[in-house]
Parts: C-alpha cells; sequence; structure tokens
C-alpha cells in the first residue's frame, strides 16, 4: 500500500506505534510504583532512577511510562467518539439536505463557537468524578463539529456527482448509496479527521491535568507536568521532571502530524507525485526547486523503475519514470 | 398503436429562484408531450439550457415534476422513494452524459454490475448472478469480458466506460433507455459504436429509446423520430428525415443552417442572437427576438403545436431499419404561426420558406 510506503507517515507510524507498545506494557516494566515516595528526593538522572526523581522521591520514568496509557486512551476514544458523530451529523446533513441539513448545520455552527476548553473545564470540574471516559466524552463531544463541516461539505459535493445519480437512476436503495457509494470515498478525509481529533484531544487532555482540573489521581503527561510546575522545578533546575514528559507529547504530536501528511499524499495524487518526483530527481543530483517543473527530453534511456505497478493498483496521474531531465521556469 | 410504453403528457418544470421580492420563475420545461414506443428511437434535439435534460432527469422521476402526467403502460405514475421508486427504475433506466462521472472511481466494473443484477432480478443464485454480469458486458460488446469485469473505471478509455454505464442500465432489463447525450463527451471516432449499440438495443431487445443530443446531424442517423426543443417547449416534431430535410420550423431550419458547411453560399446565416434567458422570456413566441419572419401575433400570443401536411417529396417513414409501422405515417408538428390556417391578419408571412417546408413545388 502507498501509504505505508510513504517516508512520512511510516516514520510516524513508527513513532505512534513505540508510544502504543509503552501504553500497553508501560505499567508492567515500570522499575517503581509511580506513587511510592523514596529517600532520594530531586535527584537527577541516575543508573536507580534513570530520569530521576520528585522532591519526594518518586521515580519520574515510572511516572511517564504509567501515564502513557491514559494520554493515549483519552485521545483515541475521543478521537473515534468526535468522528463517529461528526460523520453521522456531517453525511447526514449533506446526503437528506434540506431542513434536516439547516437544523445539524446550525448545531455544528454552535459547538464550533463554543470555546472548547473553558467548556471542558466547566463541565470536568462539575462531575463528582472527572476519569479518563469522562474527560474523553467530554472532549469528543467538543471536537465533532468541525469535521462534521468538512464531512457535509464534501458529501455535499459527491451527492450531486453523476455516479451518485446513476446509482439512484438504477434503484439503489439510500442507505446503500451512502454506505457504499459515498462513504468509501470519504476514507481518506475520516481517517485524517480522525488523527486530527486525536492530536485536539491528547493535546486538550493533557492541558486538563497541567491546569490541575483531571484528577489528579490518575497519571498521565500532564499530571506530571502540574507537579512539576507547583513545585517549581524550573526555578530549582529540575529539567529532568518536565522535559521528557514535554518530548514525549511533543513527538506524539510530530507522529500524528506526519501521519496526516501521508494521508494527505495520499489522497492528493499531486502532492503524491510531487514527493516521488523530488525523490527521483535527487536521486538523479537534481535539486527540486518550487515553482519549476522538470521537463522529460526523450533522448536518454529513462531510470530503471524501482517496481511494476500491480494490476489492481490507481496509477499516479504523472507518470515519474523520467528521461532527461531539465530543469524549465513554469510561470 | 398501443406499442406505447412512456408517454409524458402536459410536462413541466419550474424552478424558483431566489427568496421574497426578487423570486423568479425558471421555466426550465413547459408543457412538453412525449411518447416513447417500444423499438422506436426519439430524439430530443436543441441547444444548452433548454430543457433535454431536466426531461430525462423527469422521465427518470429523479426529480418530481411541477405538473403535467407521466404515464407508464398508459396509467399515471409518481413515484417518490423506496420500492415503488425502485420497481419503476426497472422499466425505466437512464444514461449519463459524462462516462467519466457517472461510475464511482472507487468501484470496479464488477462491483457497478453486479449491484444492477442483485437490485433487479434478486432471486439468482450465485452462479446465475456472475452469468448474468457477463451477459451484461457481452451485450455492450466489452469482450472478452473476463478482461474487463475487474477493471477499475479509471482504467477504461471514455468508449468503454460509457459502454459499462449501458450494461448497468440494461441490468434491469429496462423498457425505456434515457440516454442523456450519452456520446457528446466521446471522441468522434468512438460516437458512431456507440449509436449502432444503442441501435441494436432497439432492434433486438425492443427497447423505447430517448435519445438526447444537441447533434441534429445524429439524431437524422439514429432516431425514427425527431423532437426540436427550444427554450423548455417543443417546437417541432416529425419524422427525423423529414425534421431534418424539411425543417418547418424557423428554429429548427437555424439550428441545422448552424452546422458548419464548407461548400455554405451564405456563411452569415439567417437568425441570430442568444436563446432568452428562462426566467424571463418574452411574451408570445420564445423564439420571436431571433426570428426573421416574427410579426405582432408572434410577440402576444405564443403559437400551440400545428399540424403540418407531409411533404409531397418525402415519402413518409423512409428512416432505415425502422420498426415504426409504415402504414401509419409519424405526425408532423410545428409550433409556428407561419402554419395557421385560420387567416388571421397578424400572422407573420414568408411563402418561399413555407414552400420549401412543405415540399411543395414553387
Amino acid at each position: 500500500m502507498g501509504f505505508i510506503r510513504n517516508r512520512k507517515s511510516l516514520t510516524g507510524l513508527i513513532i505512534l506505534g513505540f508510544f502504543v507498545l509503552i501504553a500497553i506494557i508501560g505499567p508492567w516494566i515500570a522499575p517503581y510504583d509511580p506513587d511510592a515516595l523514596g529517600d532520594a528526593t530531586l535527584a537527577p538522572p541516575s543508573p536507580e532512577h534513570w530520569l530521576g526523581t520528585t522532591q519526594v522521591g518518586q521515580d519520574i520514568l515510572s511516572q511517564l511510562l504509567v501515564g502513557t496509557r491514559g494520554v493515549l486512551v483519552v485521545g483515541f476514544v475521543s478521537g473515534a467518539i468526535a468522528t463517529f458523530l461528526a460523520v453521522i451529523v456531517g453525511v447526514t446533513a449533506g446526503y437528506v439536505g434540506g431542513l434536516t441539513d439547516e437544523i445539524l448545520s446550525a448545531l455544528a455552527n454552535i459547538f464550533l463557537v463554543i470555546p472548547a476548553l473553558p467548556l471542558i473545564i466547566i463541565i470536568t470540574s462539575q462531575l463528582p468524578s472527572a476519569g479518563e471516559f469522562t474527560t474523553a466524552a467530554v472532549i469528543s463531544i467538543t471536537a465533532w463539529a468541525w469535521g462534521s463541516r468538512i464531512m457535509r461539505a464534501q458529501t455535499l459535493s459527491l451527492r450531486n456527482r453523476d455516479f451518485i445519480q446513476a446509482s439512484r437512476a438504477n434503484g439503489e436503495s439510500l442507505w446503500r448509496i451512502v454506505t457504499v457509494e459515498i462513504l468509501p470515498n470519504l476514507t481518506a478525509i475520516i481517517a485524517s479527521s480522525f488523527v486530527g481529533t486525536v492530536t485536539f484531544a491528547i493535546l486538550s487532555e493533557i492541558t486538563l491535568a497541567f491546569i490541575g482540573v483531571a484528577s489528579i489521581s490518575d497519571w498521565n503527561w500532564g499530571t506530571i507536568l502540574f507537579w512539576a510546575q507547583s513545585n517549581q522545578a524550573l526555578a530549582r533546575g529540575a529539567w529532568w521532571w518536565f522535559v521528557p514528559a514535554g518530548l514525549c507529547i511533543a513527538l506524539v504530536g510530530m507522529a500524528l502530524a506526519l501521519i496526516n501528511f501521508g494521508i494527505d499524499e495520499y489522497v492528493s495524487p499531486r502532492l503524491r507525485t510531487t514527493a516521488a518526483r523530488s525523490r527521483d530527481l535527487k536521486r538523479l543530483g537534481i535539486t527540486p526547486r518550487v515553482g519549476f517543473t522538470p521537463v522529460a527530453r526523450g533522448h536518454l534511456a529513462p531510470p530503471k523503475p524501482r517496481r511494476r505497478p500491480k494490476p489492481h493498483e490507481p496509477v499516479p496521474a504523472i507518470d515519474t519514470s523520467f528521461a532527461m531531465i531539465e530543469e524549465e521556469a513554469n510561470r | 398503436m398501443n406499442d406505447v410504453v412512456l408517454e409524458a403528457r402536459g410536462l413541466t418544470k419550474h424552478y424558483t429562484s431566489g427568496h421574497f421580492r426578487k423570486k423568479r420563475i425558471v421555466r426550465a420545461v413547459d408543457g412538453v408531450d412525449i411518447t416513447l414506443r417500444r423499438g422506436e428511437v426519439v430524439a430530443l434535439v436543441g441547444e444548452s439550457g433548454s430543457g433535454k435534460s431536466t426531461i430525462a432527469r423527469l422521465l427518470s422521476q429523479l426529480i418530481p415534476r411541477t405538473a403535467g402526467d407521466i404515464l407508464l403502460d398508459g396509467e399515471s405514475i409518481t413515484v417518490g422513494y423506496g420500492h415503488a421508486f425502485r420497481a419503476y427504475t426497472k422499466r425505466v433506466q437512464m444514461i449519463f452524459q459524462d462516462p467519466f462521472a457517472s461510475l464511482n472511481p472507487v468501484h470496479p466494473v464488477r462491483h457497478t454490475l453486479n449491484r444492477s443484477v442483485s437490485i433487479h432480478s434478486p432471486k439468482l443464485s450465485k452462479k446465475e448472478h456472475d452469468a448474468a454480469v457477463l451477459t451484461l458486458l457481452e451485450r455492450v460488446h466489452l469482450r472478452p469480458t473476463e478482461r474487463y469485469v475487474d477493471k477499475y473505471p479509471h482504467e477504461l478509455s471514455g468508449g468503454q466506460r460509457q459502454r459499462a454505464s449501458i450494461a448497468r442500465a440494461l441490468g434491469a432489463s429496462p423498457s425505456v433507455l434515457l440516454a442523456d447525450e450519452p456520446i457528446s463527451m466521446l471522441d468522434v471516432s468512438i460516437r458512431l459504436g456507440v449509436l449502432n449499440l444503442l441501435r441494436e438495443l432497439r432492434d433486438e431487445l425492443r427497447i423505447a429509446i430517448l435519445y438526447i443530443t444537441h447533434d441534429i446531424a445524429s439524431a437524422r442517423y439514429f432516431a425514427d423520430r425527431t423532437m426540436v426543443m427550444y427554450a423548455g417547449r417543443v417546437v417541432e416534431t416529425g419524422d427525423s428525415e423529414i425534421v431534418t430535410q424539411h425543417p418547418a420550423h424557423p428554429y429548427t431550419n437555424l439550428l441545422i443552417a448552424s452546422a458548419p458547411d464548407p461548400d455554405a453560399e451564405h456563411p452569415e446565416g439567417r437568425a441570430k442572437g442568444e436563446p432568452p434567458s428562462l426566467a424571463k422570456t418574452p411574451t408570445g413566441c420564445s423564439f420571436n427576438p431571433r426570428c426573421p419572419f416574427a410579426s405582432e401575433l408572434c410577440r402576444s400570443e405564443a403559437p400551440p403545436l400545428l399540424e403540418l401536411p407531409l411533404p409531397v417529396s418525402v415519402a413518409p417513414s423512409s428512416s432505415v431499419g425502422s420498426v415504426t409501422d409504415a402504414a401509419a405515417p409519424v405526425p408532423r408538428q410545428a409550433a409556428c404561426w407561419l402554419y395557421d390556417t385560420t387567416g388571421r391578419a397578424d400572422a407573420p408571412s414568408a411563402p418561399e420558406f413555407v414552400a420549401d417546408a412543405l415540399g411543395v413545388a414553387r
């Protein structure tokens, strides 16, 4: 599959896969109980405590390992719920149209202008116990609106395409038109919307923990940052307390962004061929430049194609095997 | 003749645009009568925006009509959604204009045909079902069928795609095929192949075909009867050969004269101008601002479809391969005051043009 071969999405998937693994096995491989107090207080990294300790002697590596699960569970659960809501609301609004569309669009617009974080803070602080799933639910009901607008727009455009009209004229049922004819055309948008929502949910959850709204008895990366902040780790030079957690957040965010780039390139043949082409060009010793189009000159043998396209695979819109290439001004 | 399958009477579609004070009514189709008979091709000719495609969508009941009646086998029928609509599509199928847009890009041809067969013959066994799919491809000459059945639309050429979408329509074994400009998006070199395929379906399966086109020459080649549309109304109908060779309506004449002719003596043409906006059609005959013969009557009163005598020089129903009964000549009608026989004083007069149209020796 082209998506896996894409270097950006591959990198993203590897990083994300690493964190998923940690999320699964983290609590078992953690060397200490993350809550257990120790004798070494605010100790820098050492063979006993690889990432040092807090001011009450808790092992930071164990906190990170245990906390990964909460971060990813909340991220993926709220990503899944929000994407599901977005697809249901967006596709219904786009396909049915009329008054239904007006009502659902108004609903999405209301959720869009509600400032998400304050609302999450209010709801979570009112609930008796703000556990992981409560947080996930609250994040997902504020995060679906944007995706639903994209789904609606795309469905609206698909609905009037000839192939949907042809399916209707052939007597296809409404349910099948939506699930078999329209949804496969939305796969990439749904995937990218899901990945975007996961990013948003992870950042929201960490923010909630960091400002101390979510319950601080559950460990996640935000909780670590919350304790580091409240004990003035920065002022005391205890970099090991907040840098690893921050790095983990940045890495997961980067992995998700890379996956999204990969999806974009996979979906848009234009971006896909541009990326593939720049690799081919670099192999021929030419630096690709924006705004210039390489032009094929047919008097030299083309480089050997890396692989033959399989019969079922969509053929890229532009042939990437070149003859002699020269750069020429495009505009 | 009781071969009539689908009939439309006074078919009308109005769209409203704008709100409140600026509200306007767009008369896309206005009181059109169409009769489709088994084993007969009717061509609907007209320029862009004359309401041809709207008629196809009205007849396939993809959009609801504003007024008028559609009769299937002589019975008035209106279907919305669900089973009634599905039963209707089993009888009336449609072919779309753009073969590049009318097949779902994410599914192979097999899926498209599978669906058509399972919708319309749900009781087939797996084996019969697969055989039916291959027979459809065979029917539209996509041979060898095994090679085409697993192709994705982007792997097929325009002509092959159009054949695949004809195969989908045939999956219902319909009595009526509404072909909305089936060849206008195809390469000139493969148009004839698709037309011949449709003609074959007419002759072998005795399907009634409505052939919508803006190319009056292909109507002459392919259709038994031709109807000419202008601004949502039918202005002339009759045997294809007679309509194209002896146009009675000044608009038909203009349409034929607009075809490039290397030997043309008067390249400037006789009528000029643009078709009217359907939201603001002129009073009287909608062609009057462009008509060289228009008189006061044309500007005040819309002409009805008037019965015309057949041209004396032309034998009736001369279309090759036609299966219509030669004993009952196709009636010839034109909506033009030139042929008014009541002798109104303000009627237009163009004796030469009329004599030409009626084939009377001068």
